[in-house]
């Protein structure tokens, strides 16, 4: 029986070599180990063995069995590894072959740029004031200081709805706003649209956008004013940017100035952006005019502050290269697109 | 305001200075440029001439060939100039020379004969044609005086001078002169300047007997001046005055207006002179008009003139308008013989009134718009008198007219060290800014440690308060030299909850696939028509514009739709197949009509979408998430058909409870007509301020679940005009609590089902957070959603 047992194994051996799927394992296991297979039928004579040799036999046999069971199992792992590998075989692709289309939207390139200025005010310490774009001559000139006959305010200018009402030329009646509801301190940027007498061409449009700064509080000074500018314009165009204060003049600022960075495309150096000045004009900014703060009600005596503004459209363009300030508003998409 | 340097040289000395240096510095003090014009540049080669024979050119008879001495040889040159002679010293480009106009001089042939060059023109030279004299219109420029021939034009006269461009602000009309430039040239460097001569107590003397002057008006005419020149004689003025003028900005016309305008650009008094012999008795009233009077300026321009114009006028009519433009009736001509010239100070807004009604604004009219200080009149007349002599223009009259009895008063300010500090941040000694002061020509009469006042010189309009002269310190500090600081104090950023939600709004839009589009806030009035609403009574309450840049930009816009189907349109036009875009903007309500009030301006969401995959669905499914993701709840759609803007089969007001937030639908094919629009349009326009009020933003847990669900599945029959709500409505009210979710997953119609009739089919989900939900518990309420739906809905199970 001993004998009978090791052909078995040894047949057992021979025959698993030649199993190379799942399906010839299971037959495999069927034939020698299943409940009607080889073993089963030897171990049917097992009753026919002397008492002494019956449990060496069957611990034999026991051992036969684990010595299949081990080869169907390391077949097993073979098997499954080869098949495995078949299947990654079959389902090669070309990866070369065209992406599925998964598609985002695009902000207005007005706003991805606006966002970025947002983050940069908020992130020290600003509050985004807003106001309607219909605003009264009194928030928009009169309160700012602005002279009775200043040729900004005529109707080649400005446009009006009627004697007391116009488009804002500027985000300041926000500015205004702000100051005559709250008290000191203040911090705020205003951004938004604004509105002047211009025939739409490559470089003007009857409608633009504005972003305005004001702090208003007690030691707010021209040292401040300089440092906030030249930290705004270091985080907006990079580290190198460098800032130049001009003086200029304003009707709601004194002193106030101009602010030139050097130029964010060449560095410095010259290029057609920067007209090979190695600057660029951005802002204009100054100390809030006493008058300013009176008119709205805030001791100028006690608190002091600036203020500033630049333009979004002249800033996004400058930043993405765009020539023609048209596009900002056919909104094609394949200009929306890039941004 | 174009300032030559070589005439600023004259006021304060500068020639040592680098004019890159120069234009550099003047900018950092407040005096920005707006560049500096170098007419010699890479103009080596334009040369001093002198021709030494001219003879007619054998085949052409509007050419004379030229025999020009330049220097280092004598060359033929052919020209068709008519006002050149024999003895000339002009200006020739040689071969190889660049002119102003583009032109580069080749060695040639004209008709046969060599031509070595070309005699220069003043616009050839780079001086536009609006300044040059009406002698040298249509010829070459011939040069006054004797020249070493060779020598390069632009070093033997000052035509070459570098000429600086001033931008000067509205506040300081003080610069718009040599004089006042410079002053700030002199306080930039801090050098002094050549002072004009200020002599202000004139004496009459013999000009009484000539002319005589009365001022009605002293509240418009604070000052009035004059003097008489007899005998004069008319003749183009020197070369260096006609250079100066033309560098900048005037055209030259005879030494008697070239002299006046020249004392403009220096001093900044505007000067007219009067031929006074055509001045009726010889008296000179200075009145107001009377209303529709009519006089005939030196532009030979009748105009109608009012009780608030000020004029000049004779015993008889009016000769002049004050500080605008002269009469023709006194102008200088050729004949003239003896002159009245008017040195005079004039109300600023009476001016600027005249000029704007009138439509007629002149250098004088500007001038004075902007202010002018009285005491300049004083130094405008010594400098007239001056060059005239200098220039030997005619017999000069002994005494001088001046009425002026209102002496302004003198201003004093005091400026205090501690407001330095808290405006500036910078900590400076009243001596320090007394030396400042000084340097720009304040008078500081009185020095503490901690203030000094200020008496401010009459030319400095712009001077009125503290914060003026903090100004004045900061430019002469320089605002480089200024320290970078940051505000104290503890602020903190951020964007309030309305800014919050309509950045949620612009993100999810955004992710979702859309463009975001930007789009003028002022449209056509006929853009609601377009889009059929003109029976809207909302829409058509327009704010309207006095003055718009034309019709389609009139009114301010009701309704974000008009501009949406606009750049749909035309990126349908442009070949873009595909386009889902939405606009967050405000619209304009008018409260009344005609406005007298703001608008109310809210602001609105407005999406729009064609293209392939785009539908109804596709857009109210975007809708609809993005009012869940902003924590809207119980929204619903409700389908109308009264906005005719869009197809009545398919549109859908969206609510929250019963708050209208509103509307989806497909665009009218009668709408997309007008727009030309060749796609299927579906649009949604949302109330903006309404979903802020309705939006949640808060989040609390629930707990996720812990027992598993039952699915259940219900296909029924049910007539065509069943709608998915109205079944939802009832399964979701029969289902009862354990009932979580219910949604519709097929609709049938086709052969096996009934004409007017759809097969739909619903997916339930039932599930208790506390326990595995039991067969009955699950079937009670199926029987009961399916009974409900074959009562009231007359449905057949399938």
């Amino acid at each position: 029986m001993r004998d009978k047992l090791q052909a078995i194994l040894k047949s057992a051996e021979e025959e698993i070599k030649i199993v190379t799927s799942s399906e010839q394992l299971d037959e495999f296991r069927v034939k020698y180990l299943g409940k009607k297979g080889v073993l089963k039928e030897i171990l049917k004579g097992m009753g026919k063995l002397s008492n002494e040799e019956r449990p060496l036999i069957g611990k034999f046999a026991n051992e036969t069995r684990e010595n299949i069971e081990k080869h169907i199992e390391s077949m097993k792992e073979r098997i499954k590894s080869i098949e495995l590998e078949n299947q990654l075989l079959k389902e090669d692709i070309d990866v070369t072959l065209p992406s599925s289309e998964i598609n985002i939207g695009h902000k207005h390139p007005l706003n991805v740029i606006l966002d970025e200025i947002k983050d940069i005010f908020i992130g020290m310490g600003y509050k985004v004031a807003e106001g309607p774009e219909v605003d009264t001559v009194y928030n928009n000139f009169d309160a700012l200081n602005s002279p009775k006959d200043h040729p900004s305010r005529s109707l080649s200018d400005t446009f009006y709805i009627n004697e007391e009402l116009l488009l804002r030329t500027q985000t300041s009646p926000v500015q205004v706003r702000t100051m005559k509801a709250n008290n000191p301190p203040i911090k705020i940027i205003s951004p938004g649209r604004c509105f002047r007498y211009d025939e739409l061409d490559a470089t003007h449009s009857p409608m633009f956008h504005q972003i305005e700064g004001l702090v208003v509080d007690e030691d707010v000074t021209m040292a401040d004013l300089k440092g906030t500018l030249d930290l705004f314009a270091k985080r907006l165009f990079g580290e190198n940017t460098k800032t130049k204060f001009r003086p200029h003049y304003f009707p709601f600022t004194e002193p106030s100035a101009e602010v030139d960075v050097s130029c964010f495309k060449c560095g410095g150096e010259g290029c057609k952006f920067c007209s090979n000045t190695g600057w660029i004009e951005i802002l204009g900014c100054g100390m809030v005019h006493p008058n300013v703060l009176e008119e709205c009600d805030i001791d100028s005596k006690k608190y002091s502050g600036f203020a500033f503004g630049m333009g979004l459209d002249r800033i996004t363009m400058l930043k993405y290269e765009i020539d023609d300030i048209r596009l900002l508003f056919e909104n094609d998409i394949r200009f929306i697109k890039q941004f | 305001m174009r300032v030559p340097v070589k005439w600023l040289n004259e006021h304060v000395e500068i020639d040592d200075i680098n004019i890159k240096h120069l234009e550099e510095k003047l900018i950092l003090s407040g005096s920005n440029t707006e560049g500096v014009k170098d007419f010699s540049k890479n103009n080596t080669k334009i040369v001093i001439g002198k021709v030494l024979e001219q003879t007619k050119h054998p085949d052409a008879d509007k050419l004379f060939v030229l025999q020009v001495d330049i220097g280092e040889e004598v060359t033929q040159i052919v020209t068709g100039a008519t006002n050149v002679n024999v003895g000339d010293f002009l200006p020739v480009a040689k071969v190889g020379a660049h002119l102003a106009n583009g032109i580069k001089i080749k060695r040639g042939k004209l008709r046969g004969e060599v031509s070595n060059g070309m005699l220069c023109s003043l616009d050839e030279i780079g001086f536009d044609k609006s300044v040059t004299p009406k002698m040298f219109d249509d010829g070459i420029y011939i040069l006054e005086g004797e020249y070493k021939v060779g020598t390069p034009l632009f070093k033997a006269v000052d035509l070459g001078d570098f000429v600086i461009e001033f931008e000067i602000t509205p506040n300081r009309p003080d610069c718009l002169s040599i004089e006042g430039m410079a002053r700030e040239t002199g306080a930039t460097f801090n050098r002094k300047r050549k002072q004009l001569n200020d002599k202000n107590d004139f004496k009459e003397n013999d000009i009484k007997k000539y002319i005589d002057i009365e001022v009605e008006d002293l509240d418009l005419c604070p000052r009035y001046a004059g003097f008489v020149i007899n005998n004069v004689n008319i003749e183009p003025s020197p070369q260096w005055m006609q250079i100066r003028l033309m560098q900048a900005g005037v055209r030259p016309i005879n030494n008697i207006v070239d002299v006046t305008n020249y004392v403009m650009l220096e001093v900044g008094q505007p000067i007219h002179p009067f031929d006074l012999d055509l001045v009726d008795d010889k008296k000179i009233i200075v009145r107001r008009a009377l209303d529709g009077e009519k006089m005939t300026t030196l532009d030979s321009v009748e105009r109608t003139l009012k009780n608030d114009d000020l004029v000049i006028a004779s015993a008889k009519k009016s000769i002049g308008i004050a500080g605008v433009m002269g009469g023709e009736n006194t102008e200088i001509t050729e004949n003239t013989k003896n002159i009245f010239v008017e040195v005079a100070n004039f109300n600023k807004t009476a001016i600027r009134m005249t000029s704007k009604h009138l439509g007629l604004r002149t250098e004088a009219s500007a001038r004075f718009e902007k202010g002018i200080d009285s005491d300049r009149v004083g130094k405008a007349v010594n400098r007239l008198i001056e060059l005239y002599s200098e220039m030997n223009i005619g017999e000069l009259v002994d005494g001088v007219i001046d009425i002026y009895p209102n002496l302004p008063d003198k201003k004093n300010i005091n400026l205090r060290t501690s407001e330095i500090k808290r405006i500036l941040g910078i900590e400076l000694s009243t001596d320090n800014m007394k030396e400042m002061l000084e340097r720009l020509e304040f008078k500081v009469v009185e020095l503490n440690e901690d203030d000094l006042t200020v008496e401010v010189q009459s030319f400095r309009l712009d001077i009125c308060e503290e914060i003026d002269l903090v100004e004045e310190i900061a430019r002469m500090y320089g605002y480089d030299n200024i320290p970078t600081t940051l505000p104290g104090g503890v602020q903190y950023g951020e964007f309030n909850y309305r800014q919050k939600i309509e950045n949620k709004v612009k993100k999810l839009l955004v992710a979702k696939g859309l463009y975001e589009i930007s789009t003028y806030s002022f449209v056509s009035p006929t853009a609601v028509e377009k889009i059929n609403r003109s029976e809207d009574e909302i829409l058509n309450k327009f704010v309207r514009l006095i003055n718009p840049l034309g019709e389609e930009y009139s009114v301010m816009r009701t309704t974000l739709l008009p501009n949406m189907l606009e750049v749909l349109t035309r990126n349908n036009n442009n070949g873009n197949d595909k386009m889902l875009s939405f606009e967050l903007g405000n619209t304009f309500i008018a409260k009344s009509i005609p406005v007298t009030d703001l608008p109310i301006e809210k602001k609105s969401i407005c999406i729009g979408a064609y293209g392939e995959g785009v539908d109804f669905f596709s857009v109210k499914g975007i809708v609809e998430l993005l009012l869940k993701h902003l924590g809207i709840v119980n929204i619903k759609f409700e389908k109308t058909n009264d906005i005719l803007t869009y197809h009545p089969g398919r549109l859908t007001k969206v609510y929250t409870d019963d708050i209208l937030l509103g509307v989806v639908g497909e665009i009218h094919p009668n709408v997309l007509e007008n727009y030309g629009m060749g796609s299927r349009v579906v649009a949604a326009e949302l109330d903006f301020e309404k979903i802020v009020e309705d939006a949640n933003l808060t989040k609390l847990y629930n707990p996720v679940p812990k027992y598993p669900s039952i699915e259940r599945d219900i296909a029924i029959l049910v007539k065509e005009e069943v709608t998915n709500a109205e079944i939802i409505d009832i399964i979701s009210a029969s289902g009862g609590n354990n009932l979580v979710d219910v949604k519709l997953f097929d609709i049938y119609r086709g052969a096996q089902i009934k004409s007017n009739h759809k097969s739909v089919a619903y997916n339930m989900i039932f599930r208790a957070d506390d326990r595995t939900l039991t067969y009955e518990e699950v079937q009670k309420p199926y029987d009961k959603i399916l009974r409900n739906l074959e009562e009231k809905l007359d449905a057949i199970r399938r």
